[in-house]
């Protein structure tokens, strides 16, 4: 039996099995290049974890009534699951290495098509940033952004001068040339990855006491650029418009230098716009923290001992100032966070494990680095 | 029909052929990103030391700043300066942020001296002079009035984020004034 086409010839079987072979062909290339794609990539799986953690906000299946952003001064010094333990907040923290005002901006635009927090906490250290700063940290922040006009305006906002946008849709252009080096975490995770945060905070339960840090450099010029500050009055209104609390935070890490002068002005801007502005760098007594214990990295970061302290003290005054919900009291939202929290007791476990064995964590941090 | 799916087949290896001479040279990549890059050769060599106290020399690529008789040119490789400098210093280390890099800072009694890592090499990234016992090549030090330093370095000096700036090849000095007076002193690396 023949067919026949517009112009009146028969379509024979024969040119329909060419036709269908050109299209299987075409379809098997693109399936070959999708999965180079994917294979190519870097899966930030093992050390450096970080380029994991904006994608794995769109698994988490919980509301959130706060949201954190910010870069590691965020995800690695507060922990979610003290927040829900102690207080029954439902929070995630959309950090990421570095983060910029910009890319927190647009990360909350992002956040916004999936949920209404009642309130969003930014870490203030990402403003003295003006100008993008690096393609491997913007990779971690805009990679695993799903696709939308915020994704696309977060990218256009970071690029650095040798960067472009073709890059960032079509990934395997910029990640051809990882083919020599791939790893066997590569091939693992091509088409999944593991957890690496529990609700976005990013775990390490090892102890590395503060010590001296460097005199601060003297700058000459002590204000904070245009454009992470517009940035921020941007964020103010879209949390107006979505009756939304902002609230700004420095983390209570000393290093990198946090100006007075950079202090003074934030405080202008949260006193202009009547929001709270909190620098926790005075509140570490408060707090109970003791750095000879509650850091892992000389006094960078917190680990676990330290963020848990944290949590609890900015904890206790978001359900202070904030009408926030107590999830513990509702089956369904608790049954999600016993998972989280089933994964957060597992990581501390492993990790004090290891450092019980071998007196360093060697699955975690630098040491894991392929 | 065997010549049309070879053309789409070599169509597909065009386009990976393409691709994969496209988009950023591997050797300018971010560690993360791609392994694929090259240790930087074209570091500073540093130039003729010819001072014997502190001072800059002028290295045919970039500044070099001499401190007790030792030159530190900017973006050389750090371990062999900080060898020779002794160990009078202290020491401190800061990982960036997932491991993108390594602030290095050794603080000896008049200067700062902080390395960059590339490759796994530590490379001169700043001098700071922290006191008015060493001096640049010019003879300016901290105090130095502005009038003083423009006459040394020229009028030409641009207004940045670290003060008033020199360049030269892939470095730049940089000062700092208060009230007409020196209070910073700093020597940069322009990383590439």
């Amino acid at each position: 039996m023949h067919k026949l086409t517009k112009n009146g010839k028969k379509l024979t079987r024969s040119t329909i099995l060419r036709c269908l072979c050109v299209a299987g062909s075409v379809i098997l290339t693109l399936a070959a290049l999708w999965y180079l794609q994917r294979l190519l990539m870097p899966k930030y799986q093992k050390g450096v974890v970080e380029g994991s953690m904006i994608e794995e906000y769109y698994l988490s299946e919980e509301p959130h009534e706060v949201i954190f952003l910010g870069d590691c001064e965020v995800y690695e010094n507060i922990s979610t699951v003290t927040l829900f333990e102690e207080y029954g907040i439902s929070s995630y923290i959309r950090g990421s290495a570095q983060q910029l005002t910009w890319q927190s901006y647009y990360l909350l635009e992002d956040t916004l098509r999936y949920e209404t927090p009642k309130v969003v906490v930014f870490n203030v250290l990402a403003l003295k940033y003006g100008e993008p700063q690096s393609e491997s940290y913007n990779r971690m922040t805009l990679d695993g952004m799903r696709w939308s006009s915020s994704k696309i305006a977060s990218i256009e906002a970071s690029m650095t001068e040798d960067e472009h946008m073709i890059d960032y849709v079509f990934p395997f252009l910029r990640y051809h040339s990882r083919w020599s080096e791939l790893t066997a975490t590569d091939f693992e995770h091509v088409f999944s990855k593991d957890r690496v945060t529990t609700n976005g905070y990013y775990m390490r339960a090892d102890v590395l006491p503060e010590g001296a840090f460097p005199d601060p450099m003297p700058l000459a010029d002590y204000t904070l650029p245009d454009t992470s500050m517009e940035y921020l009055e941007m964020m103010y209104e879209l949390c107006e418009e979505n009756d939304i609390e902002l609230v700004l935070i420095k983390a209570p890490t000393l290093y990198p230098y946090w100006y007075e002068q950079w202090d003074d002005q934030v405080d202008e801007f949260a006193d202009a716009h009547g929001i709270p502005y909190i620098n926790y760098i005075y509140l570490r007594d408060a707090m109970g923290l003791d750095m000879s214990e509650d850091t892992y990295d000389a006094g960078l970061h917190l680990n676990l001992s330290g963020a848990e302290k944290f949590a609890s003290y900015i904890g206790q005054y978001l359900i202070n100032n904030y009408d926030l919900t107590d999830f513990r009291q509702y089956a369904d939202v608790a049954g999600e966070w016993e998972d989280d929290i089933l994964f957060y007791d597992s990581l501390r476990q492993a990790q004090e494990a290891e450092l019980s064995e071998y007196g360093e964590l060697r699955s975690w941090g630098a040491n894991a680095i392929e | 029909m065997k010549k049309k799916i070879l053309s789409i087949m070599l169509g597909a290896a065009v386009v990976m052929t393409l691709a994969a001479c496209s988009g950023d040279d591997a050797d300018t990549a971010p560690v993360v990103l791609s392994g694929g890059e090259t240790a930087q050769t074209e570091a500073a060599e540093g130039g003729s030391d010819t001072a014997d106290g502190t001072g800059d020399t002028a290295a045919a690529d970039a500044f070099v700043f001499t401190y007790n008789g030792i030159a530190i040119p900017m973006n050389a490789p750090a371990d062999a300066v900080i060898e020779q400098l002794g160990d009078g210093y202290t020491y401190f280390e800061a990982p960036s942020c997932a491991y993108e890099g390594m602030d290095k800072v050794y603080t000896y009694n008049s200067i700062v001296v902080r390395s960059y890592t590339k490759d796994g090499v530590d490379y001169i990234a700043a001098v700071e002079l922290k006191d008015d016992t060493v001096a640049t090549a010019e003879g300016i030090r901290i105090g130095a009035t502005e009038e003083e330093v423009r006459a040394a370095y020229g009028e030409d000096g641009n207004e940045g984020t670290s003060g008033i700036e020199y360049t030269k090849g892939d470095s730049f000095i940089s000062f700092i004034f208060e009230d007409g007076r020196t209070i910073a002193i700093t020597y940069t690396a322009i990383v590439g």
